[in-house]
């Protein structure tokens, strides 16, 4: 019992600081970002009930950043997993080429977003290399026209791709060869082999890629920041740059709300994919 | 119990722990010590009344009237809380400190007034005139008060104004003026009309040294603050940027502005060019004199039909927390009394030259700067007096000023009675928020440079700035 209870204290004492990080950084400022959500202003601090929610919900630029944050995650979600898996699997066949190939696929991973930004522009700014080579004449404007999503999420999808391929590695390592050779022998095409070990065996890592694909697409931000400005054209105006816009314009209670709406959001979908998860593995199992 | 009691601990701890977190973020978000310059507000500590005043640029002006009042009035304390000419400073500092209740009483006006955000912290000066029985909006340049009103409140109580003129050359433009509606008042589009049919071929001297700068007051007239709603994607717009391109290519100023034009230049003036961008403070004197000068107005190209555009350098905001309004109204209305700048014998100098709003202010003003000897230090460091301002434009200009001074400067102040009467349009630039500058700024780069076409600029400008405009 004594043993017990020393080692609890023992456990609380080693999680002490990041106890109280955790509480510092992300519990009080929650709370606090809470409270300025349902009051006035930051000179009053009048209760105004979901008053703020309310403003944000019918705010036409909310609700177009709502829209564009949806589509662009509708997008970019199943391409974040579809590419890399792909990728993954042709990896492990590549043989002697495959650390070649990897550190092609990784780069972007580890290439900073201010070097990364500056190569889009490069490559799309009205004075970019796709200009020059293809429209001497008539410059496209690529970031303010409809063009940019296509360009944001080309970026999206390279910038996040190398780290979903990892994660594929490591999941497809896992799958026992003998599975393949079995269902080889038993006349199996290699279709049926992905489509019935890989796909199934798969699924706890798609599962993963799914969720970070979720949260990061709700954060993409920083590589469109830098590309378009705080002011993009209007289809890749995201949350993330309404929020931002909020904090420069000191609007607390806006961004305070919005930010929670946008918590409740994700949450929510990664409560409805966990269940969904839970009653797929028991279908499985 | 053991248990017990560890549980406890855990519990209190992080209780405390949460505690002081709350607290803390709370105190850096209400901005407790985000600035060293606290304000000061409320009872002195010997029962009299204070106030605080957030200044950026005219520190001893204010230094000056602060001390004059608390002379005057003693028992009352006024603080000067300087920003030292840091203009960025101000602008981010000032509406942080007014909405984490730590601004000053009174605020130099350089923050955004019609922005809701901001007024929200922001007293209204349309109650304190109307709560005043001494206070009659007659002896007012009144259309001033009214352009600065937002939503039907004025948070920004104005003191002065300037508004930028040209001098546009009567002979050349000779027919051609009767077909423009409003020369008061000219709009860009009467000034378009004036150069096509004048034939579009002369000079057009300093039109703005950034044409960046001078296109951004341009934005004004086409976006709805009250409203948060713009209109840039539209044929009159289009047709602005593409002539004020063609207007500020390098060769079509060859000039600058009437403080470095000779006395030659001048002759050019009178004979080639058709108009000349002017020092709104010396040289509005002369615009009702000048027989060959047809037209006092305002930088054509940035205007609405019909309006004076104007800016008003000096004005004051007042915190809605502030615990002494009267004494800050009082304070205000101090500086607008001519007795304030009375001298020893009673005598009203005029020594203040910005134009004010106070019709006696600025009849007071006017009058000393056009008839009145004025002094300067000669090389042998004595205090001269100096020739009057109609004696040394004839002086210097060989400029005619005919019959008597006195009549012509009656003249002159019912020429400006007719002008100041007119509608006002605020030009400040500070109304604009940061993100609409930064955006506009960004954007009519592109199109200066080439890169955009002006029906891309107007596209661009209405997609991005109805989306700042409406977050």
């Amino acid at each position: 019992m004594k043993t017990r209870a020393r080692s609890e204290i023992l456990f609380l004492f080693f999680a002490l600081p990041s106890l109280t990080g955790m509480l510092l950084f992300f519990v009080a400022p929650l709370g606090v970002s809470l409270y300025l959500a349902v009051v006035d202003n930051a000179l009053t601090y009048r209760f105004v009930g979901f008053q703020n929610f309310k403003n944000v919900m019918e705010s036409e630029v909310f609700r177009l950043a709502l829209k564009n944050t949806g589509l662009f995650m509708a997008i970019c979600v199943p391409a974040n997993m579809l590419f890399p898996l792909f990728a993954a699997i042709l990896l492990r066949k590549a043989g002697a080429r495959k650390g070649l190939f990897g550190m092609f696929l990784l780069l972007p991973l580890v290439i900073p977003s201010g070097s990364m930004a500056f190569f889009w522009r490069s490559l799309f700014g009205l004075n970019g290399a796709v200009n020059g080579t293809f429209f001497p004449d008539a410059p496209v404007h690529w970031l303010n026209t409809g063009w940019s999503r296509v360009i944001i999420t080309g970026v999206f999808i390279w910038k996040n791709a190398g780290f979903n391929i990892v994660l594929y590695l490591a999941g497809l390592a896992l799958i026992p060869r003998e599975y393949y050779e079995c269902a080889a022998l038993e006349g199996a095409g290699r279709f049926r082999q992905f489509l019935q070990i890989t796909m199934v065996y798969i699924i706890p890592t798609s599962f993963l890629v799914f969720i970070m694909s979720v949260i990061n697409s709700f954060k993409a931000f920083k590589e469109i920041y830098l590309i378009a400005g705080a002011y993009p054209h209007h289809s890749i105006y995201l949350l993330q740059h309404y929020i931002y816009n909020q904090f420069t314009s000191l609007d607390y209670q806006k961004l305070s709300a919005a930010s929670y709406i946008l918590m409740a959001i994700t949450i929510g979908i990664v409560v409805f994919m966990f269940r969904f998860q839970r009653r797929l593995s028991e279908n499985f199992s | 119990m053991k248990k017990l009691f560890t549980r406890k601990l855990v519990a209190v701890l992080i209780t405390v722990v949460m505690f002081i977190g709350g607290t803390a973020a709370c105190g850096s978000l209400a901005g407790g010590n985000l600035l060293n310059a606290a304000a000061t507000t409320g009872t002195a500590s010997d029962g009299g009344k204070t106030i605080s005043i957030a200044t950026l640029y005219n520190v001893i002006g204010q230094e000056t009237l602060a001390r004059q009042y608390m002379d005057a009035h003693p028992g009352t304390t006024i603080t000067i809380n300087s920003f030292m000419y840091d203009y960025d400073r101000y602008l981010t500092e000032v509406p942080t400190m007014l909405m984490s209740g730590t601004a000053d009483d009174l605020m130099e006006g350089y923050i955004n007034y019609k922005d809701s955000r901001v007024v929200a912290y922001l007293a209204d000066f349309n109650a304190l005139m109307d709560a005043d029985p001494t206070f009659d909006r007659e002896d007012y340049y009144a259309n001033f008060f009214e352009a600065l009103e937002y939503k039907g409140g004025l948070y920004a109580y104005p003191f002065d104004f300037v508004y930028d003129a040209f001098a546009i050359n009567n002979k050349l433009v000779g027919a051609a003026r009767e077909k423009v509606d409003s020369m008061n008042a000219l709009s860009y589009f009467d000034m378009f009309e004036l150069f096509d049919i004048a034939g579009g071929a002369f000079p057009y001297p300093d039109y703005a040294n950034d044409p960046l700068d001078a296109l951004l007051y341009t934005i004004d007239s086409f976006v709805d603050l009250e409203n948060s709603a713009c209109d840039f994607n539209n044929a009159r717009f289009i047709e602005l940027i593409k002539r004020s391109k063609e207007l500020t290519e390098p060769d079509s100023r060859s000039h600058g502005s009437l403080s470095t034009v000779t006395p030659d230049d001048e002759k050019l003036f009178s004979e080639k060019y058709l108009l000349i961008n002017t020092l709104p403070q010396t040289y509005q004197y002369l615009l009702p004199i000048k027989e060959e000068t047809l037209f006092s107005g305002h930088k054509p190209l940035i205007s609405e039909q019909g309006k004076l555009l104007t800016m008003a350098p000096a004005k004051f905001c007042l915190s809605k927390q502030s615990e002494n309004k009267d004494l800050a109204w009082d304070f205000i209305r101090f500086i607008q009394d001519p007795q304030t700048y009375a001298d020893e014998d009673g005598n009203i100098t005029g020594s203040f030259r910005t134009p004010s709003i106070n019709k006696e202010l600025f009849r007071i003003g006017l009058e000393y700067a056009l008839l009145k000897p004025g002094t300067e230090i000669n090389a042998a460091g004595n205090l001269v007096e100096t020739e009057s301002f109609f004696d040394w434009i004839a002086a210097d200009y060989g400029w005619h000023v005919p019959g008597d001074r006195r009549e012509r400067f009656d003249e002159v102040l019912a020429r400006y009675d007719e002008i100041l009467s007119m509608p006002v349009q605020d030009r400040t630039l500070v109304l604009f928020p940061q993100n609409v500058q930064d955006v506009f700024y960004a954007t009519m780069d592109s199109y200066l440079q080439g890169l955009i076409t002006a029906e891309q600029t107007a596209e661009e400008l209405q997609n991005k700035i109805s989306i700042a405009l409406r977050e």
